[in-house]
């Protein structure tokens, strides 16, 4: 187990080296030129010509590779030319939005995804079954936007029941903890931010879900009418093991093994779609600040940005190899 | 190279039996006809210039004049919309043809070789998955810069790794069948099995896949249109309708919902052919059915 981890640890280093080489990269080509930009439209032609310098633009591209790998480890991804303060520190600031949003939206697509396949499975080829169904295909081929644009227009525009935008009203006081607002408000007992909070992230959340709740339903639908057919099942049934106990004590539990291979994904899934969720409610996380910052030419937080969402999702993978190899040994060996 | 083609060919005329069958596929099919047609017939059917602004006339509701009422400039909804057919069904087939032809490459070579070539290849293809999502889009994007034939760049090199993976493992299994030991015993060469033998029965899943992502290709096409990276106004692109409507949506609603609608029938076609297609080819699937 201890080799299996540490054989993946270290790809996913190779990866992530090459990742941050690739963003690099991209970066470096963008068009437009990183001195002018960070000075922004009144500098002079000598004050570019000084901060290219300063900014070591003129050494080779391996040179300041090394020198942007170098900070990076230090925690250090440059300053942003739009708020000129640390890239870092900006991100870090939003991302526990970020990571409320998707924590909720997954949350949201397991306990939808899981139920609704394991009563389709069960119920196979039943109207609900088919219904689900189509509502997953239907689900899947909704663009994001259009789905959270249309449930703000319902809620928020004809009813009023939720908020247009934000995480949390300007009148109500929270003290950040964690910064995880749900989480807060519970530690400090504040109930009024809570339920405020809740209001908040209620449409996001669920739009963000709806990528994912349709795999997860037809993933645990086709797991699950695998497993009900296996012998231990019907032994179980013979044994006159009542069908809930069947469903749950049994059968559960197996469906549920390559449920969460696909979890991994989701939060890729999840992390990409929080980019276009976030733009549509201004909800002020990373996959926001990806978008406004492309739009103002900001590309050190762009770069950062960038970077800690693909270290995220690939960190994230990691920790489900390594629990599937632990839930099944069969795994490790191959 | 004759019998290739047949091959090919009896493939394909049997999976459309089989696809006939399939209600939904065939629903699928019949929408992506019918956008096919509209953008072809666009000029015909669309009742109002697609550009063409006519500022007195602003975010008008649905009426008879403007069936699907007009956006921020007056221009006429309906009319975008079937133009706009032109241009994602456009992107989503380019792009996916060229991603097809380097990804099934790829992964035909890949598959077929082994050792460090397949090592190589398949690194590559890991690190551009290891980005979640369309973030990779996202980045070559910036790379590329809007506008249309960037975008179909974009999304094709987005496209190629899951394409290689797939051929990829298909080869590896199709290999090891006795067709192309008896093919090697007769010394054909490397390249006459590749394209010869292993091609055309990998032929079905390509297609597969090729459907589904042509789905997926017009929907992260309109996403960066929405959000305001991908093609650039007035082009009638769908995401990007969405995107200028959005200002407005709290009293002109119609602005974003039709464009919407039409990404999503796009879509929804697609991904229709493409399952039913996934059908006729799973066998354990099919089993499913037979039983």
């Amino acid at each position: 187990m201890f080799k299996y981890s540490l054989k993946r640890i270290s790809a996913l280093l190779l990866v992530l080296l090459i990742v941050s080489l690739i963003i690099f990269l991209i970066m470096h080509f963008a068009p437009g030129d990183p001195a002018a930009l960070s000075l922004g439209i009144t500098a002079t032609p000598e004050d570019i010509e000084r901060v290219k310098k300063e900014m070591g633009l003129d050494d080779p591209l391996i040179t300041q590779y090394i020198k942007f790998l170098k900070n990076a480890f230090r925690g250090d991804f440059g300053t942003s030319y739009y708020t000129k303060q640390p890239v870092l520190s900006e991100l870090m600031a939003l991302f526990p939005a970020t990571a409320e949003l998707a924590v909720a939206s997954i949350i949201i697509a397991l306990s939808i995804g899981i139920v609704t396949g394991i009563i389709s499975a069960l119920k196979q080829n039943s109207i609900f079954d088919h219904l689900s169904m189509v509502i997953a295909l239907l689900g899947v081929s909704m663009p994001v936007f259009w789905i959270g644009l249309i449930l703000l227009w319902i809620f928020s525009i004809k009813f009023g029941w939720t908020p247009i935008s934000g995480r949390l009203s300007v009148q109500i006081d929270l003290r950040s903890i964690t910064g995880l607002f749900i989480f807060d408000s519970i530690i400090t007992g504040n109930l009024t931010a809570l339920k405020d909070t809740l209001r908040h992230i209620a449409l996001p959340a669920f739009t963000l879900s709806t990528i994912s709740t349709g795999i997860i339903a037809r993933f645990t639908r086709s797991s699950m009418l695998e497993v009900i057919r296996q012998d231990y099942i019907r032994t179980a049934r013979a044994k006159g093991v009542g069908e809930m106990a069947v469903v749950f004590k049994h059968a559960l539990k197996n469906t549920l093994i390559p449920v969460v291979t696909v979890v991994g994904l989701q939060f890729g899934l999840l992390l990409g779609g929080a980019v276009v969720t976030e733009t549509v409610f201004s909800w002020p996380g990373i996959g926001n600040i990806i978008v406004i910052s492309i739009l103002r030419r900001d590309y050190p937080m762009v770069q950062g940005a960038l970077l800690l969402i693909s270290f995220i999702y690939v960190a994230i993978n990691l920790l489900v190899d390594i629990s599937y190899a632990y839930i099944d040994p069969r795994i490790r060996y191959e | 190279m004759n019998r290739t083609f047949l091959t090919i060919l009896t493939k394909l005329a049997l999976s459309w039996r089989a696809l006939r069958k399939n209600r939904l596929a065939t629903v699928g099919a019949y929408m992506v006809l019918t956008l096919v047609m509209i953008g072809i017939l666009a000029p015909w059917l669309a009742p109002h210039d697609p550009i063409e602004q006519n500022l007195g006339k602003p975010r008008r509701p649905p009426s008879l004049e403007y069936p699907m009422g007009t956006d921020e400039f007056g221009r006429c909804i309906l009319s975008r919309i079937l133009y706009g057919s032109r241009i994602s069904l456009t992107i989503g087939v380019t792009s996916i043809g060229m991603a097809m032809v380097v990804g099934v490459f790829l992964g035909l070579v890949a598959g077929y070789y082994g050792g460090l070539l397949d090592g190589f290849i398949m690194r590559i293809v890991d690190i551009m998955l290891a980005f979640p999502y369309f973030l990779l889009a996202i980045a070559i994007v910036i790379l590329l810069g809007p506008g249309f034939f960037n975008i179909i760049i974009t999304i094709a090199i987005y496209s190629v790794p899951t394409f290689t993976r797939v051929v990829r493992g298909l080869v590896l299994s199709q290999k090891q069948k006795e067709y192309i030991e008896a093919a090697k015993a007769f010394g054909e060469n490397n390249s006459n099995i590749i394209f010869r033998y292993l091609l055309p029965n990998c032929i079905p899943s390509i297609i597969v896949y090729g459907t589904l992502r042509i789905g997926s290709a017009i929907l992260v096409s309109s996403i960066l249109g929405f959000l305001g990276l991908g093609i650039t106004p007035p082009t009638p692109e769908w995401g990007v309708m969405l995107s200028s409507g959005r200002a407005y949506f709290r009293a002109a609603p119609h602005i974003v919902f039709f464009p919407g609608f039409a990404i999503m029938v796009a879509v929804l076609g697609f991904n229709l052919i493409g399952d039913g297609l996934r059908d006729v080819f799973d066998p354990r699937l099919r089993e499913e059915v037979i039983k």
